[in-house]
């Protein structure tokens, strides 16, 4: 009787809720305003979240593992030497009706590496596909692009090489299908509320800027049966604390972090979910610069900080202090990993000549402008000063300003922080080779790269990863390029006990498909 | 009997006796004097006094309440015991044996560890670093930045105002204009470019903070100037051929100088104030030196589990700019030839 009753009283609960209030089944926190809804113009982790829920490309992902696992493409087969990939697409259809075939994933595509199109990740399929590169870097047309439709519902791309990553990276929104024939019709205007079209679980139903965006299920979606809800509400939301205060009120379903002088608090929820992410907090050194032109003194620096105090008492939310570039990653051994010690980072420096830290020049250290990576630098300043006798001064910088004076090089150390694309090690690694994009410090090792440009052309399995232990081997444990500090965890506030289908995962991606009220 | 005739005591007053005795008479302006003192003379002591290093970092010790009382280690213990507390209660238990062994444990190396003796009179902040030490050395630099600064301007501002004032004409026009076009330009964004191009230090941000606030100082000197150069006693300078430098600087700024040293009281908590803006955008000192603006701003994110870090850093800023402002009213109103109503 009892349970009955509580039953019927929980029911009760839930009519009441569906009915009354916004109307809207399950808000979230985005913290910030996304730059476009339109795939191919976004970079960021906010639009993506939006992405996911307008969007879905050849490839979706795993709500558990994040693993890839069949979106828009039914299945798929891969040639021999692992370049060629052929995928059957599902008889899927844009929420206005028209069919997406693979002439529309072969358009999608050239329009993202349209040097028109000026996309801020074009670079990222530019670097998979044959002769991507050239086209985007305007040197040869769209058709020297490897990728064709063979029939209405078969697709086929080469690749640079056999890419044991790629299905990864499929899920990602530059690799993402939009809808052509509504491009054309309605120009910058087709990510408007009226003139939408998606192919998500779904559809855009509002959006006032800076105040919110709303989605409704998509009715046309392919796997429509295992959507639940039946509207999302997505909050522009920026500043932490409030986002916090909304979440303990009950007014949202789910925020994506916490700020970290409450983590002590949010820790003792049993809403707070914190998770181990795919991503490495590092200082780059000024390999050009001196003193950290020296070998001894970018491994004095790395030895002489105390990373376990750093993430247990600083960051608090559980980073996992990191003694090599590449986070744990499934299948990788590791590289082999440096060990912290007063004693020999001092030993280290007077070799380099510098005992006491005697005769150290005063290097800067530049951060983006943020609370948390201010308390990591006081912290690393203060340690630097009391173990090896070094004053560094910091500087923050506004993080548009910080990413250019990062790009020219105009730094002696600074803070850095790579969340990887896909799962494997190549990410964490390939921006470090001479001239690479994301190289600032000026690392430049040929041994590293003739490893990393091997790796590139070798078959997936252990030999490959044995290839790429011992770059990463070269670039932290024998060359400290970079300083690993932590590896990165996420905060997650959203209560499991209500819903359903969210769950934590390395690369922190949430599918919106199965998420229902329990 | 005879009552004292009137002449006699006014005639023992010089003008600056009666602004003295003025000043004296307001009582909010004196306690203001002596508060500003105060906090002068600690800013200045603060090598000596009995402080922690303000960039002391005790990791153990983050985030301790103020007390007068109990040392860090008691707050610690206590802090850690009723955190177990709380999570057993919460679970319906009695404390742990593990539990009760860490506390144990914990005590005893209170006990045996001196860093464990510090007192935190107000607190830690989210380094373990001592909230009272950075609060004095934070108003160092507020201080001195305010000083600095206020000088800076006031300098400017005497230069351009006395040249425009005393020689008009076509100088005065060109000088007044220059002034009207930099009053039109939002200051925060000429500040923030200053410290773009000539990077961002401290000396650089007093520098763009003068560079930007000379303007109202120009206006009220060249007013002064201009009133005062018909004047007979310049008119005689003048008339036995003294330069007009000299004319400037030897006789007209020596009369225009209490409302100068006035208006420079009343600007310094006006550079306090926009030094604190600008720290609480980021652009202030760099860590780990503080300034009470900066203190401020990290003091916002956990303003409701530790408002000690928020509260005092603002109770001193606002009791300092309140003296300040109380002092400077006195000053100007002690000066003022006008308010011959309180004597």
């Amino acid at each position: 009787m009892r349970k009955f009753l509580q039953a019927g009283a929980a029911l009760l609960v839930l009519a009441l809720y569906g009915c009354g209030g916004t109307g809207v089944d399950f808000i979230i926190v985005n913290a910030t305003e996304p730059q476009s809804l339109d795939p191919h113009l976004v970079e960021g982790v906010p639009e993506h979240r939006i992405n996911m829920a307008l969007f879905e490309g050849l490839m979706a992902n795993d709500p558990r593992t994040a693993e890839p696992i069949p979106g828009i493409a039914e299945s798929y087969t891969v040639s021999e030497d692992g370049t060629v990939y052929t995928f059957k697409l599902r008889d899927a259809v844009w929420s206005d009706g028209v069919p997406i075939t693979a002439e529309t994933v072969v358009k999608s595509w050239l329009r993202i590496l349209n040097p028109e199109t000026a996309s801020p990740y074009a670079w990222f399929p530019a670097a998979f596909i044959k002769g991507a590169q050239d086209y985007l870097d305007g040197k040869a047309g769209p058709e020297n692009v490897a990728i064709r439709a063979i029939d209405a519902k078969t697709f086929e791309m080469t690749l640079v090489g056999p890419l044991p990553y790629v299905l990864g990276a499929l899920t990602h929104y530059a690799f993402g299908i939009v809808p052509i024939h509504a491009i054309e019709k309605y120009g910058k205007d087709w990510i408007k509320p009226e003139n939408f079209v998606g192919n998500g679980p779904f559809v855009l139903k509002e959006w006032i800027p800076q105040e919110s965006i709303v989605v409704a299920k998509n009715p046309r979606y392919w796997d429509a049966a295992n959507v639940y809800l039946n509207s999302i509400k997505f909050l522009p939301t920026e500043d932490e604390n409030s986002a916090y205060t909304m979440f303990i009120k009950g007014e949202v379903d789910w925020i994506t972090s916490v700020p970290v002088d409450l983590i002590v608090e949010a820790r003792k929820r049993p809403d707070y979910h914190n998770s181990a992410m795919l991503g490495t907090y590092y200082y780059i050194f000024n390999n050009e610069r001196k003193p950290l032109k020296d070998v001894r003194v970018r491994q004095a620096l790395a030895r002489a900080i105390n990373r376990a105090e750093l993430t247990e008492k600083v960051t608090q939310s559980g980073q996992i202090p990191a003694f090599t570039m590449v986070p744990p990653m499934s299948g990788y051994p590791g590289a082999k990993k440096f060990t912290e010690s007063v004693e020999e980072a001092r030993k280290l420096l007077a070799e380099a000549g510098y005992p006491d830290g005697k005769g150290f020049p005063k290097l800067t250290l530049l951060f983006n402008t943020s609370e948390n990576h201010k308390k990591i630098a006081e912290y690393i300043q203060q340690q630097w000063k009391v173990n090896l006798g070094i004053e560094v001064e910091l500087t923050n910088q506004e993080w548009k300003t910080y990413l250019e004076t990062r790009d020219r090089g105009e730094f002696d150390i600074a803070r850095a922080g790579w969340v990887g694309d896909y799962q494997d090690p190549n990410t964490f690694l390939d921006m470090f080779l001479i001239g690479g994009g994301g190289n600032d410090g000026k690392y430049a090792n040929t041994e590293f790269d003739r490893r990393i440009n091997d790796a590139a052309k070798m078959r997936p399995g252990p030999e490959r990863f044995k290839v790429l232990e011992e770059a990463e081997n070269l670039f932290i444990y024998q060359d400290m390029g970079v300083m690993p500090i932590y590896f990165y965890a996420v905060n997650n506030m959203i209560d499991t006990s209500k819903w359903d289908g969210w769950y934590p995962n390395v690369m922190d991606f949430h599918p919106w498909k199965g998420i229902r009220r329990k | 009997m005879t009552p004292p005739t009137q002449d006699t005591a006014v005639a023992g007053k010089s003008l600056s006796r009666k602004a003295i005795d003025r000043f004296l008479k307001n009582k909010m302006a004196v306690i203001g004097m002596v508060v500003v003192v105060l906090y002068a003379l600690v800013a200045i002591l603060a090598p000596v006094l009995p402080l922690y290093g303000y960039e002391e970092q005790v990791l153990d010790h983050q985030y301790l309440p103020p007390s007068l009382t109990q040392t860090g280690g008691e707050l610690l213990l206590a802090k850690k015991t009723s955190e177990f507390e709380s999570l057993a209660r919460s679970q319906n238990r009695p404390l742990s044996a593990e539990e009760l062994a860490q506390l144990k444990a914990l005590k005893h190396t209170i006990a045996n560890d001196p860093k464990h003796q510090r007192r935190y009179l107000l607190g830690t902040d989210y380094l373990g670093r001592d909230m009272l030490s950075r609060i004095i050395y934070g108003g160092q630099i507020s201080m001195v930045l305010g000083l600095v600064g206020a000088l800076t301007s006031i300098l400017i501002g005497l230069l351009v105002g006395s040249i425009a004032g005393y020689f008009g004409g076509r100088l005065d026009a060109f000088l007044m204009r220059s002034v009207d076009i930099l009053y039109s330009l939002p200051y925060m964004l000429l500040v923030i470019i200053f410290m773009a191009v000539f990077g961002k230090n401290i000396l650089n941000l007093v520098f763009a903070l003068a560079g930007v606030s000379w303007l109202t100082e120009a206006r009220v000197v060249r007013g002064l100037v201009m009133s005062l150069k018909n004047s007979e006693f310049i008119e005689a300078a003048r008339s036995i051929g003294a330069s007009p430098f000299r004319i400037l600087f030897r006789h007209i700024l020596p009369n225009a100088l209490n409302v100068v040293i006035v208006f420079t009281t009343l600007r310094i908590p006006t550079f306090i104030l926009m030094e604190a803006f600008l720290s609480f955008l980021g652009l202030g000192v760099s860590a780990p030196m503080a300034s009470w603006g900066s203190l401020i701003q990290d003091a916002v994110g956990g303003m409701t589990l530790y408002p000690w870090r928020l509260m005092f850093p603002a109770l001193a800023m606002v009791i300092f700019l309140f003296s300040m402002n109380f002092f400077g009213d006195g000053l100007r109103e002690a000066f003022d030839p006008h308010s011959e109503k309180s004597i």
